[in-house]
């Protein structure tokens, strides 16, 4: 090694400190990012593995009308028709109330002609033969995987009961398949039963959901596609999943966009290290010149150390976020049961994606951002570097072209983002630009609050004041980068939160306007926001009848899957008291109401968006009685799904499709004091076993709002976690900023400075650094917000949200700053006065 | 007014320890000018450092005006050094965030003094140097920022100057020009001072001459050295 090399390694180990911050700012950024795709790379690859495991080596499935398909259709085309590669399926999901609700996919098969679909049954234990009888002879007979069969604490033989489309039924264990590599994740969740028992567990009566198809040349494709009747399709096995799939994109767009800002906050940190750790080292850098090396020598030294600090980073981020991931994919995979489908994860996944990704941020990017402060470290002649205010007034020089280069970038940003368009990216993109020119006007607010307060902090604290608020300015080539960074950190917790808040608002102004009724009637779902259980429509009756009942509204909710797209078509028996609860984008209510009642449709905002359709545009809808085109009535205002929804009246969905039942029943009570009675009565209403959720509106709504908040959880969480790495930044930045004027101080105690004074002028100095981020996080916040609202979730979900600035929040990001920087200012301050000064004067 | 008692002081780097004071007696009398010498790395700058209790001894007491200084708290030992004690630093060691003006109210600010502008203007021009009141220390020349460091350990008129080689990197001239401070304010002043020099025109000020040597104290003869 040579001296050089030496000489730079002995830096980073006599800063433990600084070097130890530097890779841990890397780490934490890294470490939030990977973390973020592990745990939404991991989540869907567990939901792909449990689709996977259930469409087996089915290449297609024919799917039927709304109700499925009837059986009798499978049995011919299977015994008159001679198809042979083809299974019946029914999928459902039962809940097992004792253990802590735990929710299991119970999927009905036909075992004799499984073996070319689905193997796993290969592993059933040594009296396989036994266990099969039971399966055909005794009624709702299961068979699960060993493991799940042990945390039930089941054995063969036992009963245990559990909910199905909300009502208790006894399942019976016939035996257990022990696991092996191949079938683990796929059995991870599931219940397998007799199609038999899965039509009367389901009440499925002689229906299927949907045949399992396994196709070989385009022949038999065509074969199949001609004996099926009209509102039957013929689908790749894939297109299922894709579907869900497209779901998941959503949700993870959310992700997405917070892990971005992690990642832009993490860059933002690399670089104000690397820089702050050059800038350091100008007075060494420029006596090395002066000694003879080369400027190429000094930027490749600078380098070589952050190469070794991304690298150290970059190993401690990734093991950071095999931790944070692992919590996080409790978070997400909790958000996604609420909101989509049922999946357990619970192995971490990782992607040479999230892997290359992750290596790129640590390490490349380290190397990058430490390419122009090594350029400007080298650059610089070897005596101006050794003088400390020739750098300083440098920067001084540069504020007008700083402040003059950041209104062009912020313009450039916007330019970016209001370019109309549908691509995401583009968005994400001009964030940067707008970011960076903030970062860039930071120096001019330095010297603006600096103004201000210098006199201020001097009446109240003497020259000890003055010394504090005026060594951020004589400083500034360090602290404007300290300052950006918190600055921008804070800024993205107020974006976050605020969007989240603004969000909420919205949400729940929807939800008090849309949720006019007074009891609210449903089966339980296993999935919160959606209403995958039936009611069947003796119940309206009976509720009807109550007397205290004066006016109800229905709905029936299907799924549609076309042209590998899934659509959700609510068909509403609404009353005309419930009309004011739509609001119409796009559409006079009037013609809009009028039009419905004829059989046109509305659409949400969110359909609207993601399909391109406005009022007078048709929709071709797939329908129990073939393809079917409709007319859109109307574009309202919905944040149920953000798939969207199509609503048309119940009366003309009867009309196109046979699927019988209601998703949910709400009523009108005379007297708002019945309200009680009402629903008593409805809960002791003889359902034939039919368990029913009735809900007052007040619950309703309550739990509503809750499970919003459930959702935007993870974003709560990010939130913490990216004030943390801002924390870490700010600490390292300050610790850099003291310490390095660790002579200065010792200077000040020589001359008979008091610790406590001491103490008291480094806290004073980052307290003014903080307010200065705060003050300028706060437009910047509110901005990124803005873009949140209006361009992020506006172009991947299309809904429109009101814009809510909350004092609170900016209050609170005032605080944050100021707490993180009088925290990170704490230690230092500390050591500082702790420091003997003639250790502190012989320190260069 | 200045008493060291078996002082002794050694620094461990590594696994080496080396004293560079040892068992160490002094005793300075108020009004009393102390010339010391020394090889460099002989101890000087230490011993300036224990005086002003910048630094503490390993062993052994220093009264500064009657107290025991190595007893104190660092508050207590740091209010001695600030009413008492002017420093004079090898190297200037000016604050590099204050203007010139600044880094002379800084002293009399600490020890909350009065008329405090027009004592820096009569210092300032003392020392030659009225015109640079409000350019920072890093603007100066070394022999400019010197004064500057020997009109701050001096203007909150201290009882003790310790000067460690205040003229050493100055020219002859400009050299003269701060003996020629020091002897006004310190002797006439009656103020005590211990300094660091190897300038033979300083030695005429000095009541006595102490040779620093492998950490003992040696009286030498002011004549001596001059010669
Ligand atoms: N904090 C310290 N850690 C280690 N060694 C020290 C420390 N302070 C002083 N020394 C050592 O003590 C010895 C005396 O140092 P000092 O600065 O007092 O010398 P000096 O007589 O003032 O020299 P010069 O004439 O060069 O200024 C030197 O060998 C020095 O290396
Ligand atoms: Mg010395």
């Amino acid at each position: 090694m040579n001296s050089l090399n030496k000489s730079s390694i002995r830096y980073l180990l006599k800063h433990p400190w600084q070097f130890g911050l530097s890779v841990l700012g890397i780490a934490m950024g890294v470490a939030i990012v990977v973390s973020i795709d592990i745990a939404s790379y991991s989540s869907s690859k567990a939901f792909n593995l449990s689709l996977d495991a259930v469409a087996g080596k089915a290449t297609h499935q024919i799917t039927g009308n709304s109700d499925g398909i009837p059986d009798s259709f499978y049995r011919s085309l299977r015994k008159d028709k001679g198809i042979r590669n083809i299974a019946p399926v029914i999928e459902s999901y039962v809940s097992i109330q004792d253990s802590g609700r735990r929710v299991f996919k119970l999927l009905g098969v036909d075992f004799f002609a499984e073996r070319p679909f689905r193997d796993y049954f290969s592993e059933t234990d040594s009296s396989a033969g036994d266990v099969f009888n039971k399966l055909f002879t005794k009624p709702n007979s299961i068979i699960l995987s060993g493991e799940n069969m042990k945390k039930l604490n089941l054995s063969p033989g036992d009963s245990v009961k559990v909910l199905i489309n909300g009502k208790e039924k006894y399942l019976y264990i016939a035996g257990f398949i022990k696991e092996n590599d191949n079938n683990r994740s796929a059995l991870e969740n599931l219940f397998i039963t007799d199609i038999a028992s899965a039509q009367e567990l389901t009440e499925k009566k002689n229906n299927i959901d949907y045949i399992d198809v396994i196709i070989n040349n385009e022949s038999e494709e065509k074969i199949i596609n001609s004996l099926l009747p009209d509102g039957f399709a013929l689908q790749k096995s894939g297109s299922r999943s894709q579907t869900a799939e497209q779901m998941l994109d959503a949700f993870n767009i959310n992700l997405t966009s917070l892990s971005l800002l992690a990642l832009i906050v993490g860059l933002f940190l690399i670089y104000n290290t690397m820089t702050f750790s050059v800038i350091q080292r100008r007075i060494l850098i420029g006596t090395l010149r002066s000694i003879g090396v080369t400027s190429g020598e000094i930027s490749r030294l600078i380098l070589k150390e952050s190469l070794i600090i991304g690298i150290a980073g970059t190993i401690a981020g990734f093991a950071a976020a095999y931790f944070i991931s692992k919590y996080l994919l409790i978070i997400i995979s909790r958000t996604i049961n609420d909101l989509y489908y049922v999946v357990s994860v619970r192995e971490i996944y990782i992607s040479p994606f999230i892997i290359i990704k992750g290596i790129s941020l640590g390490v490349i990017a380290t190397l990058l951002s430490a390419l122009k402060p090594a350029k400007e470290a080298s650059g610089v002649h070897p005596r101006s570097a050794m003088i400390r205010s020739e750098q300083e007034s440098s920067i001084i020089k540069k504020i007008p072209r700083m402040t003059i280069a950041g209104i062009l970038f912020i313009i450039a940003g916007a330019v970016t983002l209001i370019i109309p368009s549908k691509n995401i990216w583009l968005s994400y993109f001009g964030i940067l630009p707008v970011i960076t020119g903030f970062s860039l006007l930071t120096p001019l607010v330095i010297i603006i609050v600096e103004k201000i307060f210098s006199p201020v902090y001097k009446k109240l604290f003497g020259i000890t004041g003055k010394m504090s608020s005026r060594s951020i300015l004589q400083n500034i080539s360090r602290t404007y980068i300290a300052i950006a960074a918190l600055s921008l950190a804070v800024a993205a917790t107020v974006g976050v939160g605020t969007m989240v808040s603004s969000f909420r608002s919205t949400v729940i102004d929807w939800l008090e306007t849309r949720l006019n009724a007074d009891v609210f009637i449903s089966a339980p779902s296993l999935i919160s926001r959606r209403n995958d259980a039936v009611l069947n429509e003796e119940i309206l009756d009976k509720i009807k009848a109550i007397e205290e009942v004066k006016d109800y509204n229905f709905y029936r909710e299907v799924e549609i899957f076309q042209d590998g797209k899934r659509y959700h078509l609510l068909a509403s028996g609404l009353s005309k008291r419930s009309y004011k609860g739509f609001k119409f984008k796009e559409g006079n209510p009037e013609d809009a109401w009028k039009s419905f009642e004829e059989g046109e449709i509305f659409v949400s905002e969110p359909f609207a968006y993601r399909n391109d359709l406005s009022v007078g545009s048709k929709l071709v809808l797939k329908t129990d009685k073939g393809m079917r085109e409709f007319r859109v009535a109307g574009v309202y205002y919905d944040y149920a799904s953000d798939q969207g929804l199509i609503t048309i009246q119940y009366r003309h969905f009867k009309e196109y499709w046979n699927a019988k039942g209601y998703s949910g029943i709400s009523v009108f009570v005379k007297d708002d004091k019945a309200i009680g009675t009402v629903k008593d009565r409805i809960q002791s209403l003889d359902t034939g076993g039919q368990q029913l959720v009735v809900r007052t509106y007040k619950f309703l709504r309550d739990s509503s709002v809750e499970i919003f908040d459930r959702t935007f959880l993870v974003a709560n969480v990010l939130q913490i976690l990216s004030v943390i790495v801002a924390f870490i930044g700010i600490l390292s930045s300050l610790m850099s900023l003291q310490l390095e004027r660790k002579r200065e101080l010792g200077i000040l105690r020589a001359n008979g400075l008091l610790p406590s004074q001491l103490f008291l002028m480094v806290n004073l100095q980052t307290l003014l650094m903080g307010l200065i981020a705060g003050l300028t996080a706060l437009p910047l916040g509110n901005i990124l917000a803005a873009i949140l609202i209006y361009i992020i979730n506006k172009r991947s979900f299309g809904w429109t949200m009101q814009f809510e600035i909350l004092p609170g929040i900016l209050a609170e990001a005032l605080l944050l700053s100021l707490a993180a920087a009088l925290l990170a200012g704490i230690y230092p301050a500390y050591k500082m006065s702790k420091t003997s000064p003639a250790n502190a004067l012989r320190e260069e | 007014m200045v008493e060291l008692k078996k002082v002794s002081r050694s620094f461990t780097e590594g696994n080496t320890k080396h004293a560079v004071l040892k068992n160490f007696d002094l005793k300075i009398e108020k009004g009393e000018i102390i010339i010391l010498l020394g090889k460099s790395g002989s101890g000087k700058s230490t011993l300036l450092n224990i005086i002003s209790g910048i630094d503490i001894p390993d062993e052994g007491e220093v009264t500064i005006a009657g107290k025991d200084i190595t007893k104190l708290s660092e508050k207590d030992r740091t209010l001695v050094r600030r009413n008492k004690i002017g420093f004079i630093f090898q190297f200037f060691n000016l604050i590099p965030t204050l203007t010139v003006r600044e880094n002379l109210q800084l002293p009399l600010e600490l020890t909350n003094s009065d008329n405090q502008e027009e004592r820096i203007n009569t210092i300032l021009s003392e020392v030659g140097l009225p015109e640079r009141a409000d350019s920072y220390p890093d603007k100066l020349s070394g022999g400019e920022q010197q004064r500057i460091a020997v009109a701050r350990a001096l203007i909150h008129n201290p009882d003790i100057i310790l000067a460690d080689e205040p003229t050493g990197n100055l020219d002859y001239e400009t050299g003269l020009q701060i003996v020629d401070l020091l002897d006004r304010v310190v002797k006439q002043k009656g103020k005590t001072m211990i300094m660091v020099t190897h300038s033979k025109d300083v030695m005429g000020l000095a009541d006595r001459v102490y040779s620093l040597r492998e950490g003992k104290l040696t009286e030498t003869k002011k004549d001596s050295v001059i010669e």
